[in-house]
C-alpha cells in the first residue's frame, strides 16, 4: 500500500491542471472574500478596523468539502474510467490495499488544501486592518477541526466512487451529495440557530437536528466550530468507519469490467 | 507438462446467463497461446477471472501452481503476470516513463531499474516527455505491452492486442511478441480474432464457443488437420468416386463435378487412371485448408461444445 500511495501523489504531481486549480481555487477565493467584505463593509459605512478574517474561515471550508468531492470523483473515478485500476489488481494488490490507498490519498488532498486556505488567511489578515479576532491558539483548534472533518468527508467521498467506480454514477454521485449536504445543513442551521433566536422546531426535530449538527462531520465546516472536543471526534470517527467499512465491502464484492 | 495456467470446470454466470460452461484450458509454460472464439464466446471473462477482476461462479483455476481458492499466494503469483485486458490502459496525461513508474509502484519494486530497457524492447525509447494520450494506437499498445511486462513477468495475456493497428503495427506487436517467448521465455496468452496472425505466431490453440473449449491443440496437431489436398475437377462423379475407393485413395466431395484428394497421389497417374475409367480430370489445384477455414469448420454446427 505505501508504494501504491506513493504512485498515487505522483500521479497528482503530473496532474498540472488539478493542482493548479486547487491553488487557483485557494488563492482567488480567499482574496476575493477578503476583497468583497471590505468592499462591502466600507459601503455600509462599518469601521474597517472591525473587518477581521477569521471569523469567516468557515465558509471556505465549506468549499473545500465541495471541493474534495469533485476531486476524488474526477481523480480516483479516472482510475476507472481509464482502466488504470486493472493494472493494479492484475498484479495481485489487495482491493483493500488499493481503497485504503486511495482513501488516505484524498484526506491527504482535503488536508493540505486546508492547510493551503489556512495560510493564505494568516497573510490577508496581516493586510486587513482588522487582522485576527480570536487568539491564534483558538484559529488553530478551529483549522484543526476543519482539517480532520475534511478527512473524514475525503473518505466518504472516496468509498462512495468506489462503490459505483467505472459508472457515470461516479462522477455523479458525489456531487449530488455534496449538493444535498450543503442544502440540508443550511436548512438545519437556519432552524437551530434563527437569525432572530426564536425556532418553530417541534422539540424531537430539535433534537434531531442537534444530533445532525453535533455528530455530521459537513454541519463541522459550516461557520465556526460551536460543539466541544468528543463530540467532533466521535462524528469524525463515525463517519470515517462506516465509509471505510461500506466501501471495503462493497468494493471487494465488485465485479469490475 | 509443466502450465502456467489450467483451469478446472470454470463457471461463470452473470444473472441467469452462464458466460463460462465448465471451462478446461492447460497452458504449457513457455507457449505462445492463440485463444480463439467468435465475440461473446467468453475470452474476455476468463481473462477476467485470471486478473481478478471477477471471480468465478464455481470451479477453479492454477496461476503458475497456485490454486484459485488460496487467494492469499494467489495474489502473490499475480505478482509474476502482466495483462492488457481489452483497452490498453495507460495513464494519458504522463509520458511512458512516468506510466512504467507507476507500474513499478504498483508492484512495489524498490527502484526503476529496467524501465529504459524495457521502453527499447517496445520502441518507445525516444518518446521523452510526451503525454501518453498523444500516442498513436500502436505506441499505446506498446507501451501497455510494456506496462505488462513490468516486474519481468513468466505469463503475460493478451487480450486482442493488435485491434485497430495498421498492418505495420500488426507485424511490430508480432515481432515483439516472438521475441519475449523466444528471448525471455515468457509465456503468452493471445486473445485475437485475428486468426491469420496468430498462426504465424502460436505454438497452441484453444478453440472457445459458448463458454466451453471446444478443442485445444498444438500448433503442429493444427497443421496437420489443415491438410493439404488437391482440389481437382472432373467430368463424371460417379465414376471419379468409384475408381476412388477402388484405388482406396482418401477424397470428399464437394460438388458434382469437384472432390478433394487428400492422399498424396502423382496427377499424372490420377489423370490416367481415370481417363481409363472414363472420367476426365479437368483441372487440379494444390489447396491448404487455413486457420480460418479451420476455426470455422469446428465451430459450425449448434453443439460443438465439450461436455465435462
Amino acid at each position: 500500500m505505501p508504494k501504491m500511495l506513493e504512485g498515487d501523489i505522483k500521479r497528482f504531481c503530473a496532474s498540472k491542471r488539478v493542482w493548479i486549480a486547487i491553488i487557483a481555487l485557494t488563492v482567488s477565493y480567499a482574496i476575493f472574500y477578503a476583497v468583497v467584505f471590505f468592499l462591502v463593509y466600507r459601503a455600509m459605512d462599518v469601521d474597517i478596523n472591525d473587518i477581521t478574517v477569521d471569523t469567516n474561515i468557515g465558509s471556505f471550508a465549506e468549499v473545500v468539502s465541495v471541493f474534495t468531492a469533485g476531486f476524488a470523483a474526477i481523480f480516483t473515478a479516472g482510475d476507472f474510467t481509464d482502466g488504470t485500476i486493472k493494472n493494479r489488481l492484475a498484479v495481485g494488490n489487495k482491493r483493500s490495499s488499493i481503497f485504503l490507498s486511495a482513501c488516505i490519498f484524498s484526506a491527504i488532498v482535503s488536508a493540505a488544501v486546508q492547510l493551503l486556505d489556512a495560510l493564505v488567511l494568516i497573510i490577508i489578515s496581516l493586510i486587513l486592518p482588522g487582522g485576527f479576532s480570536m487568539p491564534l491558539e483558538i484559529f488553530l483548534v478551529n483549522i484543526s477541526v476543519y482539517i480532520y472533518s475534511g478527512c473524514a468527508l475525503a473518505v466518504f467521498f472516496t468509498a462512495l466512487v468506489f462503490i459505483f467506480g467505472g459508472t457515470k454514477a461516479a462522477y455523479i454521485i458525489p456531487a449530488i451529495t455534496a449538493l444535498a449536504f450543503k442544502v440540508t445543513s443550511t436548512v438545519i442551521l437556519n432552524y437551530l440557530y434563527p437569525p432572530d433566536g426564536v425556532s418553530n422546531l417541534s422539540d424531537i426535530k430539535i433534537k434531531a437536528y442537534t444530533v445532525i449538527d453535533r455528530f455530521v462531520p459537513f454541519m463541522y465546516l459550516q461557520g465556526t466550530p460551536r460543539w466541544d472536543g468528543m463530540s467532533y471526534a466521535t462524528g469524525i470517527a463515525v463517519l470515517t468507519v462506516i465509509s471505510l467499512a461500506v466501501g471495503l465491502i462493497v468494493f471487494n464484492r465488485r465485479e469490475l469490467s | 507438462m509443466e502450465y502456467v495456467l489450467k483451469t478446472d470446470n470454470l463457471c461463470k454466470n452473470y444473472r441467469r446467463v452462464q458466460v463460462l460452461k465448465n471451462l478446461n484450458m492447460n497452458i504449457p509454460k513457455g507457449s505462445i497461446y492463440g485463444f480463439v472464439g467468435r465475440n461473446g464466446a467468453g475470452k474476455t471473462t476468463l481473462i477476467r477471472l485470471i486478473c481478478g477482476l471477477q471471480k468465478p461462479t464455481s470451479g477453479s483455476f492454477d496461476l503458475l501452481g497456485v490454486n484459485s481458492q488460496n487467494t492469499k499466494e494467489l495474489s502473490t503469483a499475480r505478482e509474476r503476470i502482466g495483462a492488457i485486458i481489452e483497452n490498453p490502459a495507460i495513464y494519458k496525461n504522463m509520458t511512458a516513463v512516468d506510466n512504467l513508474k507507476m507500474q513499478y509502484l504498483n508492484l512495489g519494486l524498490p527502484d526503476y531499474e529496467g524501465i529504459d530497457e524495457l521502453l527499447e524492447l517496445v520502441g518507445l525509447s525516444d518518446t521523452g516527455k510526451k503525454h501518453a494520450g498523444h500516442f498513436s494506437l500502436g505506441m499505446r499498445q506498446r507501451l501497455a505491452i510494456a506496462i505488462a511486462l513490468c516486474g519481468n513477468p513468466d505469463f503475460i495475456i493478451l487480450d486482442e492486442p493488435v485491434n485497430g493497428l495498421d498492418p505495420e503495427g500488426i507485424i511490430e506487436i508480432r515481432e515483439l511478441i516472438l521475441k519475449l517467448n523466444h528471448e525471455k521465455g515468457i509465456t503468452i496468452l493471445i486473445s485475437s480474432h485475428i486468426l491469420d496472425e496468430l498462426s504465424r505466431i502460436a505454438t497452441h490453440y484453444g478453440f472457445i464457443d459458448n463458454g466451453c473449449i471446444v478443442r485445444e491443440m498444438s500448433a503442429e496437431e493444427l497443421e496437420k488437420e489443415c491438410s493439404k489436398c488437391i482440389r481437382i475437377k472432373i467430368s463424371d462423379s460417379e465414376i471419379f468416386a468409384r475408381t476412388m475407393d477402388e484405388q482406396h485413395i482418401e477424397y470428399k466431395m464437394i460438388d458434382d463435378s469437384t472432390a478433394d484428394v487428400f492422399s498424396d497421389v502423382t496427377i499424372s497417374k490420377l489423370a490416367i487412371t481415370l481417363a481409363n475409367a472414363g472420367c476426365e480430370l479437368i483441372k487440379a489445384e494444390e489447396k491448404d485448408e487455413s486457420l480460418e477455414s479451420f476455426y470455422l469448420s469446428l465451430l459450425g454446427g449448434e453443439n460443438n461444445a465439450e461436455n465435462a
